[in-house]
Parts: structure tokens; sequence; C-alpha cells
């Protein structure tokens, strides 16, 4: 799954995984030092996706055949 | 014949009062009783005093000032009540009352009864078993609402959820609140919540009202929705003092529709800082990593083992610069004694030098065979002599001796 399909929970779940393992500091520093860069990013991804957010809002309704339709909510 | 009289199980009159006293106020410590309200008498003290009747019975019952303070409706003689209290026995006067602590209008009072019936029955089910809260997303992607699209609940859910977390998206399944069908409406957008599964929680509510307004949210294919929905539920129904049998079984009750919009999404201002925050920690923890991994570095560079092998030539370069020191000082100076032993040498000779002597003035005397005369002892007249002098010899021949005389 690329970055851009992972949903925000999966990042930030990612990122929280990757601070307890810098902070446990269990790693070699090339491994602390690829964690962090890889925890940076995730950072910079989520915060972008925090500030670009626009919430999407939609009304559910059932047409004759059952089907559920997306309406906007006027 | 008549019974004997048994003394031992006789009873006084105070003590058969004090069973019948313990017996019931045990029995009926907490009750709810429905009748018809007279006799009441409204005390100075701010104490109510009336009986409860209907056709083949009454209850005395009183209803102290702390209690009938919160009673919300006019109360007078010949209406439908419903209350709940304890049974007192009065021994001195042999009485027994219903000490009333909530007082309702009959129909209110039936709806009472009948959501204090089904919060048992679901209780007893294990329904409101903490251990079946499930707990909710922390980033939910998408939140489902079931409420009325109109009205105040819908507007401030959609604004806190915009203005705490637009991220996620929001599904609203339209549904009547109140009234007949609410119920169903409200269970079977759960339903359909729980089939199309792409909400990660759901926010079931609606604004403030009446006890009968909110009354869907205490029928039992409610609760029993929301009990079922594999979906986590908040609840957030009327204002903060309403509660429903759909919050005891929802996995989150909230106060209000409000409170759930919060309860259900973290706000990204805090997030946004968290976020930030947490680059700083990583930075900091990163570089004082790579720092004291530096630290190792330069510590391993200056350690001995490192240096020995330069230290090794350096010490051997100086060595040899001090042995070249050393064999060219000692040369030097065998050299200067040498120089030195050679001029004391030379001089001597040349202080030995019989020649020297000839040189000031003095001659040498030895015979035919050379041997130097140094005695008038070792001549006699006569003999052959020869005298070197500075610069050649002669020979001659001994006229006279003359010995020194020794005086």
């Amino acid at each position: 799954m690329s970055e851009k399909e992972k949903t925000f929970e999966v990042l930030m779940g990612e990122l929280e995984t990757l601070v307890a393992r810098l902070e446990s500091e269990d790693l070699n520093l090339d491994d602390a030092i690829q964690h962090n860069e890889a925890a940076l990013k995730l950072i910079k991804l989520c915060r972008k996706r925090l500030d670009t957010a626009r919430q999407k809002i939609d009304k559910l309704v059932q047409n004759s055949a059952g089907e559920w339709q997306k309406q906007p909510l006027d | 014949m008549a019974q004997a009289l048994e003394l031992n199980n006789t009873l006084s009159v105070s003590q058969i009062t004090g069973h019948i006293q313990h017996t019931l106020e045990a029995d009926f410590s907490s009750v709810w009783v429905k009748g018809e309200l007279s006799n009441l008498t409204r005390h100075s003290s701010g104490h109510w005093y009336f009986s409860l009747k209907d056709r083949s019975a009454q209850l005395g019952a009183v209803m102290f000032r702390r209690q009938n303070g919160s009673v919300r409706f006019e109360i007078s003689h010949g209406m439908e009540i419903t209350v709940h209290g304890r049974i007192s026995v009065y021994p001195p006067q042999g009485r027994y009352q219903l000490i009333v602590d909530q007082m309702l209008p009959a129909g209110q009072g039936d709806l009472h009864l009948a959501f204090e019936a089904l919060k048992k029955k679901l209780a007893t089910e294990g329904l409101f078993d903490p251990a079946r809260k499930r707990p909710l997303p922390a980033y939910p992607q998408r939140i489902g609402i079931i409420t009325s699209p109109t009205g105040a609940a819908i507007r401030d859910m959609l604004n806190i959820l915009s203005r705490r977390f637009p991220l996620a998206e929001v599904l609203l399944i339209p549904v009547r609140v109140q009234g007949e069908g609410a119920a169903s409406e409200i269970t079977q957008a759960i339903e359909d919540f729980n089939q199309r599964a792409d909400c990660q929680v759901l926010i079931v509510g609606r604004g403030g009202g009446s006890l009968e307004d909110l009354w869907a949210f205490n029928e039992e294919q409610v609760a029993r929705a929301i009990a079922a929905s594999t979906i986590p539920i908040v609840s957030g129904v009327g204002h903060e003092t309403d509660t429903t049998i759909s919050d005891f079984t929802a996995d989150h009750r909230a106060p209000t529709p409000s409170a759930a919009a919060e309860l259900v999404v973290p706000d990204s201002h805090e997030l946004m800082s968290r976020l930030i925050n947490m680059g700083h920690t990583l930075h900091k923890t990163i570089s004082h990593r790579v720092d004291r991994n530096r630290q190792r570095l330069e510590a391993l560079q200056n350690s001995y083992a490192l240096k020995r092998p330069v230290l090794m030539i350096e010490q051997s370069l100086q060595r040899l610069d001090q042995l070249q020191d050393r064999s060219f000082r000692s040369s030097a100076e065998k050299i200067n004694l040498m120089l030195s032993k050679l001029t004391g040498l030379e001089q001597q000779v040349q202080a030995l030098n019989p020649l020297a002597i000839l040189e000031r003035g003095y001659a040498v005397v030895s015979q035919e065979n050379g041997q130097i005369i140094q005695s008038v002892k070792q001549v006699n007249r006569g003999d052959a002599v020869r005298i070197r002098l500075k610069d050649g010899d002669v020979q001659t021949t001994i006229k006279k001796v003359n010995p020194k005389k020794i005086t």
C-alpha cells in the first residue's frame, strides 16, 4: 500500500510505532537514522493531511431499487 | 379446651410492632405506586401529607420538603399520579405510610415504569456490561450519524466535526427521532450502517425534549440494535440530565449530540501540535544519538590503541634522533679527547725532544757507542767522546777528569 492510500489512522499508527522504537534505544545508529527519517516523513505527511482536509459530508438515501446513494446535505 | 396461654410466645405491642416495622420496611424499601391523589395537606413546614387511593384501598403518604421541591408539575386533588418511595412504620400510632421521594403524573409515570422495567431486563441480560463496551477508533476515517437531517443537533455535530477533524468523512442516514416509527427508523439505520461496514464509529442521537420526545431512545428495539452493532456507537440524546436506555447499551454515552461529536474525533489542532512536538522530540533524540556516537568515535580515535602505531613511530624517531645526537656527541667528545691527548703528547714529545735542549744551547755528550754520558765516572782521560750540538756534532778526546769535590 502506498503512503497516499494509507488512512490517517494507519499513518499515525506507523508513526507511533516508529517513535516508540526510537525511544526504546535498542536500535543501532543506522536503523535509528532510518527510523528517524521515516518518522519525520510521516509527520510531514500527517500534518499535510490535517492542513488540507476539507470535510466531506453526505446524506445516504435509498433509491427505489433499494440501492444506497450519497447526496450532499442541504 | 381453650389453648393455654403460652407466656413464652406472647409478644408485647412494641415487640410485634417492631417485627412489623422490620418486615415492612425491608420488603418495601423501594417501590413504585400508582393511585389517585387525595387528602392533600401542604403543611407550613413545607412537607406534603396526602393519601393515594384506588377503588378499594388507600395508603397514607408524606413527601418531605427536600424532595417535593423537585416535583415539576402542579398537583391537585383527584389527579392520577405515580410515586416512588419506601414504606415506613410509625410505632406510636401503629400506622404505616409511604415516604415519597419522586412524584410523576400518571402518564409520565407509566413511561418511567416502562423505562425502569426495560432497564432492569436488559441489565439482567448483561447488555450494559462494561466488558461489552468497545473502544472508539483514535482517528476515524468515516463517521456515521443517525439523527434528524433538520434541527440543531445535526448542525452542532457537523460544526464540531469539521472544526475538530475535517479529515473524517461524514455519512448521515436521516431518520425521524420522535413520534410514530422513529424507533424503527433508528433501528433500521443502525442495521444499514452495519451492513455497509464503511464507518468506524456511529453517533446516534437527537437534541433535547420531553421524556415523550426522547422516548424512541428508550425503546427496546433501538437499545438492542445499539447493543448488537459491530461498529462502536456513541449515544448523544437530549441534555446532560436526560438518560435513555440507548445510553446504557451504547459503547460510549455522551451527555449531548455535540459532546458525542467531540468524543468521536480528536482535535486536529491538538494533533497538529502533537505532531510538531513529535518532530522536535525526534530531532532531539536523533541528534543526541549522533552526538553520542560522534563522541564515541572521537574517543576511539584518541584511544591509545589506535594511537600506538603512530606513537611508536614517533618514539622510534625520537629515539633515533637521541641516538644520533648521542653518537655524534660521544664521537666528537672522543675526537676532542684524542685531540687534547694528542696535543698533550705532542707537547710532551716536544718537551722531551733532546734537540729542543740543544736549541737552547745545551750539548749532549755520548760515548763512541752512543751511550749518553751523565757522570764523570763513565769516562777516563783519553776516551773519545762525541758532543752533539744543535747543528751537528764534534768528536774529541777527554784531557782530564775532574770529579766534583764533595764538601
